[in-house]
């Protein structure tokens, strides 16, 4: 029985367990962003947050501590300093486990440990890529796509910045999750993280703008050179169209609102219920 | 069966007996044997004998060949199950496990981290060497459709 027991064994020695917890532990404040195993991801980040703690603390006991877990010593003066700093506000939570899929060999679950409000921030770069798509299908609801292309998507931060106050059931722009994401991601940052979303949001917004347009000319090229390839072997009449990007199943293009699961099952096929909020013609 | 063993049981230690009996050190042990052989009347059965006392409605074997159609009854549960928590990612709008990173955002974010730091690696090696493209500003990279 295990009952109520705290720790993992990961099959390993006592010994071997400790140093590969350090040695997890170390790469993490070394990289701030790593990929291992999910059992592996939660027992690194309950010991790190510990070891932040210490760094918090920043007196000679807690120094000396650190000292004795941190295997690299370039690492120690970034816990003191940096990490100290950038969550001198924040009590506890410094870490960050996202799910990512299983791996091939043996279907491991594989998670990305981070920490929180690093310079690469996981979740926020995703909840930018959100924000964007959002805006542009709210714009999609009164435009079509090429009115959008023409006017672009305008003061992306002025409407993040109102989004920050608004609660859970309150209308705006944004999904209720979204905005959650939104407002925890900004909780402990300043205002230069709100210039910075809404300046990757615009971006994204131009990406998803121009793929369409970018597969095309992707498709042409394949074309070509499939035609070229047929006549060097001597088939000049040679017609084909070779997909280049294979069509999935259950993509939700911009504007969609329908569940995936619906998606899926031929949703699709089936006509859209019209809301009826904006003019046919 | 049982009886015809103990007859060979016996009739085995009686010679072993007498071969014995014949040196003069073992003439008591021999005795000592024979008081053995009279208490103890029943030799150790093998297991033939012991299979062959037991009913055979005890040792389970199939009656006969299991069909087609019993079988594919059984397996009719033993399929895959079908996943139920796919939903559509916010940011690419692909289909994605519940709770779980959308793997071609995943792909798409950490190969513009690895092109950045790529970038950043060779612009300090050139600002550091010198030359005219040192202080031109590279502007942010935006994606190309195939990584999002």
């Amino acid at each position: 029985m295990k009952h109520g027991v705290a720790f993992r064994k990961f099959s390993r020695t006592s010994s071997h367990r400790n140093l590969m917890l350090r040695n997890l532990v170390t790469s993490l404040f070394e990289h701030e962003q790593i990929r291992t195993t999910l059992p592996k991801a939660k027992d690194t980040a309950r010991l790190a947050e510990k070891i932040i703690t210490l760094g918090k603390k920043n007196n000679e006991t807690s120094y000396r501590q650190a000292q004795a877990f941190i295997l690299k010593p370039p690492v120690l003066p970034k816990l003191f300093t940096t990490f100290a700093e950038r969550y001198a506000n924040r009590p506890g939570g410094y870490t960050r486990i996202h799910r990512l899929d299983n791996r091939f060999g043996d279907n491991a679950p594989i998670a990305l440990l981070e920490l929180v409000d690093n310079p690469r921030d996981f979740k926020l770069e995703m909840t930018a890529r959100a924000v964007g798509r959002e805006l542009l299908n709210e714009k999609l609801r009164w435009d079509s796509p090429r009115g959008v292309v023409n006017s672009g998507v305008q003061n992306a931060d002025i409407v993040v910045a109102k989004e920050l106050n608004l609660g859970g059931l309150d209308s705006g722009e944004l999904r209720p999750t979204t905005r959650r994401n939104l407002q925890k991601v900004m909780k402990y940052r300043g205002r230069e993280a709100l210039t910075e979303i809404g300046a990757k949001a615009s971006a994204y917004i131009e990406t998803i703008l121009a793929k369409p347009v970018a597969e095309a000319k992707m498709q042409l090229r394949a074309d070509s050179k499939e035609k070229e390839k047929a006549r060097k072997r001597g088939n000049p009449n040679f017609v084909g169209s070779f997909p280049v990007l294979p069509a999935r199943a259950g993509v939700a293009l911009p504007g969609e609102t329908r569940p995936a699961m619906r998606l899926v099952q031929g949703a699709l096929g089936r006509p859209a219920r019209w809301k009826g909020r904006h003019a046919l013609a | 069966m049982a009886s015809l063993a103990l007859h060979q049981t016996r009739s085995f230690i009686s010679t072993f007996r007498s071969s014995w009996a014949q040196l003069p050190a073992a003439a008591s042990l021999a005795a000592n044997l024979d008081l053995r052989q009279k208490s103890f009347s029943w030799a150790l059965p093998g297991l033939q004998s012991l299979l062959e006392l037991l009913p055979p409605i005890v040792l389970a074997v199939p009656k006969s060949k299991i069909s087609h159609s019993r079988k594919s009854m059984r397996s009719a549960n033993k399929g895959l199950k079908d996943k139920r928590n796919i939903v559509n990612c916010p940011a690419c709008g692909e289909p994605k496990l519940a709770h779980h990173a959308c793997k071609a955002c995943y792909s798409a974010i950490m190969k513009r981290f690895r092109m950045e730091t790529k970038r950043l690696a060779t612009e300090t090696t050139k600002r550091m060497s010198g030359g005219s493209w040192s202080e031109v500003k590279v502007p942010p990279m935006i994606e190309s459709p195939k990584d999002s």
